[in-house]
């Protein structure tokens, strides 16, 4: 195949023959000469066929954001003949080259084979390649044959994890295994749960001296709270909520990073996760336990992407069927003006509904030029807000308003630390 | 490799000396306005495009050569000097695209290097050659014979770029 260089010498020579023809001087033709050969010595250089092995290999098969990355593509020549050649793997538009070459011409005797290395840094997603661009060329790069190897490999960028610590939750319901949460019940725990009278069987060193004390005749056990483990339901929320608002698609990348670091603090102490990709494409992922499940989270979460917005009505459909009834689920939404019915059909179906709501309007007036924010509509934003968030709380769904220039954990810990604060700053008012 | 990082200047440098030459013997001193000429021109077009840059140095460089020929200036220092400003455009595009090889590729780069230098001297030196052994033969035809074989080759080396088109 021609290229820009083999036609701009083409051009060349043919514009030489015009000048030679309407000068009707020879000697301007024979000033062709060196180009006509150079293209002549191209064109007979040129490989008609090239016999190559390509293999692809990448260090991780998943990582997180911005962390460098390194590919081999290894080349090897199958064929009889040396062969001049050129790798090109260009980059996903999301990566970013941090070392090496993507672009590398070398020179290749029949059985040898070279390995090209570079890293990259990629943001979050599922990239996969399936075939490594190889040009083959003459020895001045006039023609090109250009060859799609079949070379395949995946890597998955999870999302960027926040630093939480334990998440004091209280759910109503917990499964009878145990795990880290406080069941409300009396059991092998750690937690003073209260004192009964004995009975046998009880360890003597669970006595409680002081009642018994005080009672004669009769012996006292203190009780342990038990630790159990519990249901636990994310949402993300997709649905473009927020339109054209500056700082859209960032505010919805922190929302998928507290997303993946829910899920793994939950995991990490033995709960079941279940999550659901809320929006116009819902991807739904049943409630499993282990890194495993931690992997199919993080592998939704990495495709994750804001959609079209569509109402939260439709969530009825999937809820009762992904999550166990009585389950706790935390919504990770910056939440909609209509939302509000569909979070009451979730706490009326027995579900203890956590939403976590990155602050839209703080976010905003924070990315955006001083003098471009409505101090008025600003206000007016911050009290529809408001007033959204306390609805939500006399309903009894657990409200924590994440402004973004707070990290997430110690929101957290300030909200259900002491739940009544936090229930008292929307209701109370 | 040194000799790859040297080609092109040298033969640019050889280059501009036989088109000055060439035009010296002429007496046309005005050629030596080139030489400002392309420092303000690689000043305005540092940014853009290399290889967009050396082609239009290139065809600057043959419509002075053919300007050199019609006013009857040395045929021999023209087809040199075109040669070598061949000699400058290849091997300049050929080192941006070897440099900064590292590690495995440094050294299959040099061997890269070697034979593009040596395969670009036969072949540009097989064109000169050919090219100052025409300057010895005078044919003598007439237009119309002239016109029908420049047609001939013209339309020969079309179907023939189509066909490596296609």
């Amino acid at each position: 195949m021609m290229n820009n260089k083999s036609l701009f010498i083409a051009a060349l020579v043919v514009g030489l023959f015009l000048a030679a023809l309407f000068s009707r001087d020879g000697e301007i033709i024979l000033l062709s000469m060196p180009f006509f050969t150079y293209m002549m010595f191209g064109i007979l250089k040129f490989p008609k066929k090239v016999d190559l092995i390509v293999a692809r290999t990448l260090k991780r098969a998943s990582t997180a954001p911005l962390e460098p990355i390194e590919m081999s593509v290894l080349v090897e020549n199958a064929d009889i003949s040396q062969a001049i050649l050129s790798l090109q793997d260009p980059l996903f538009p999301s990566m970013r080259l941090l070392e090496g070459r993507l672009k590398q011409p070398f020179l290749l005797a029949p059985g040898d084979q070279i390995v090209l290395k570079y890293a990259f840094s990629a943001s979050r997603g599922i990239y996969s390649w399936k075939s490594v661009r190889i040009v083959a060329s003459d020895p001045f790069s006039l023609f090109e044959l250009p060859l799609d190897i079949p070379a395949s490999a995946k890597i998955l960028i999870h999302p960027e994890l926040m630093r939480l610590g334990h998440i004091p939750i209280r759910p109503r319901f917990t499964r009878h295994i145990p795990g880290s949460i406080p069941a409300r019940l009396p059991g092998s725990g750690t937690n003073f749960f209260g004192v009964r009278e004995y009975r046998a069987g009880d360890p003597l060193r669970r006595i409680h001296w002081r009642m018994t004390a005080r009672y004669p005749h009769k012996l006292f056990t203190k009780e342990f709270e038990q630790d159990e483990v519990a249901d636990i339901g994310l949402i993300l929320d997709t649905r473009d909520l927020n339109g054209d608002h500056p700082g859209g698609e960032s505010l919805f990348n922190h929302a998928v990073r507290a997303t993946a670091s829910l899920a793994e603090v939950f995991l990490r102490e033995g709960n079941r996760v279940g999550l659901l990709i809320y929006g116009e494409r819902m991807v739904p992922l049943f409630p499993g336990s282990g890194s495993r499940q931690l992997h199919r989270i993080y592998n939704c979460l990495a495709q994750a992407s804001t959609r079209r917005s569509i109402p939260l009505e439709y969530l009825d459909y999937f809820s009762s069927r992904l999550f166990p009834s009585k389950s706790l689920i935390f919504m990770i939404s910056s939440l909609g003006n209509r939302d509000l019915p569909a979070y009451q059909r979730l706490c009326a179906g027995g579900y203890q509904v956590i939403l976590i709501s990155p602050d839209p309007v703080e976010y905003a007036a924070k990315k955006m030029p001083a003098a471009q924010i409505n101090a008025l509509a600003f206000r007016a934003s911050k009290i529809e807000r408001y007033i959204r968030l306390s609805q939500l709380v006399s309903m009894g769904v657990q409200v924590v308003d994440w402004p973004m220039d707070q990290s997430l954990n110690s929101i957290i810990h300030e909200s259900f630390s002491n739940i009544y604060l936090s229930h008292r700053r929307y209701a109370g008012r | 490799m040194r000799t790859t990082r040297f080609t092109p200047w040298i033969s640019a440098l050889l280059s501009a000396t036989c088109l000055i030459i060439g035009f010296g013997l002429g007496r046309y001193w005005e050629i030596l306005f080139i030489i400002p000429a392309i420092i303000v021109y690689w000043y305005f077009t540092r940014k853009t495009s290399l290889e967009f840059v050396l082609s239009i140095l290139l065809v600057s460089y043959i419509i002075l050569a053919v300007l050199g020929l019609l006013i009857q200036l040395s045929p021999y220092l023209m087809m040199i000097g075109c040669s070598l400003a061949l000699i400058s455009w290849e091997s300049t595009l050929f080192s941006t695209k070897v440099s900064d090889a590292s590690g495995l590729f440094r050294q299959n780069s040099q061997s890269l290097e070697t034979l593009h230098i040596r395969d670009l001297l036969i072949v540009i030196s097989i064109g000169l050659l050919l090219g100052l052994m025409g300057l010895n033969f005078s044919l003598h035809l007439p237009f119309g014979v002239v016109a029908i074989l420049a047609l001939l080759a013209i339309c020969g080396f079309y179907r023939g770029l189509r066909f490596l088109i296609k």
